[in-house]
């Protein structure tokens, strides 16, 4: 997992590229986005969304 | 002229004191180092954010800032998945993929301190039913989360 914190005024090709109008906005693995603080579950839904979750086990790493 | 007044500086230096769980190693990378660069706006936020980095990393002897030039020495670079700049690999026992791309001023400076101590810590403040999602995550996630100072 990489988790990058991007300061949009400062790289405009990537806030276009992404199409940033308002922040904090919050791209996962390029297809999946959200504007604005979430809770931790919502949050962990989306990356969840974006990266695919294996079938739950009873032991997980 | 400091970044941090006198009270700042030591409200960020009692954080490190009571909340930094082991060493953080600052990775920050410049466009280059010296006369190399045309002058421009680039460069001088990059400027600026050296001189944050390093009264920052002055304010507890478990913080350590390495500086790194874009220009010469790209596998540095390379190393911490670094394409851009100026850009701030945060390291703590292991590289846990968290990176800040740009100035941390204005209200990312607390995103910044923040970071700095969630790295710190060997295990995130996320509750075990994330912890147990992301440990079932097919594929890789990179987030990137786009901010603005004010």
């Amino acid at each position: 997992m990489r988790a990058d914190v991007v300061e949009a005024s400062e790289f405009p090709d990537l806030a276009e590229h992404y199409a940033v109008y308002a922040v904090p906005k919050i791209v996962i693995n390029e297809a999946t986005e959200f504007v604005g603080a979430q809770p931790e579950a919502a949050f962990v839904g989306y990356v969840a969304q974006a990266a695919g979750v294996q079938e739950a086990s009873p032991t997980s790493e | 002229m400091a970044f941090l007044n006198d009270q700042d500086a030591a409200f960020v230096r009692k954080r490190f004191e009571d909340e930094l769980a082991s060493d953080v190693t600052l990775e920050f990378f410049t466009p280059s180092i010296g006369g190399l660069t045309l002058p421009g706006q680039d460069a001088e936020i990059a400027e600026y954010t050296r001189k944050i980095l390093t009264e920052v990393a002055a304010l507890s002897p478990r913080l350590t800032l390495n500086v790194h030039s874009m220009a010469t020495e790209p596998e540095a670079a390379q190393r911490f998945g670094i394409a851009r700049t100026p850009a701030l690999a945060l390291i703590g026992a292991a590289d846990y993929g968290v990176r800040f791309y740009g100035m941390p001023a204005g209200y990312e400076f607390a995103t910044l301190l923040e970071l700095i101590l969630d790295v710190s810590k060997a295990q995130p403040p996320l509750s075990e039913t994330t912890k147990a999602t992301l440990g079932r995550l097919k594929d890789e996630a990179h987030i990137q989360v786009f901010v603005t100072p004010t």
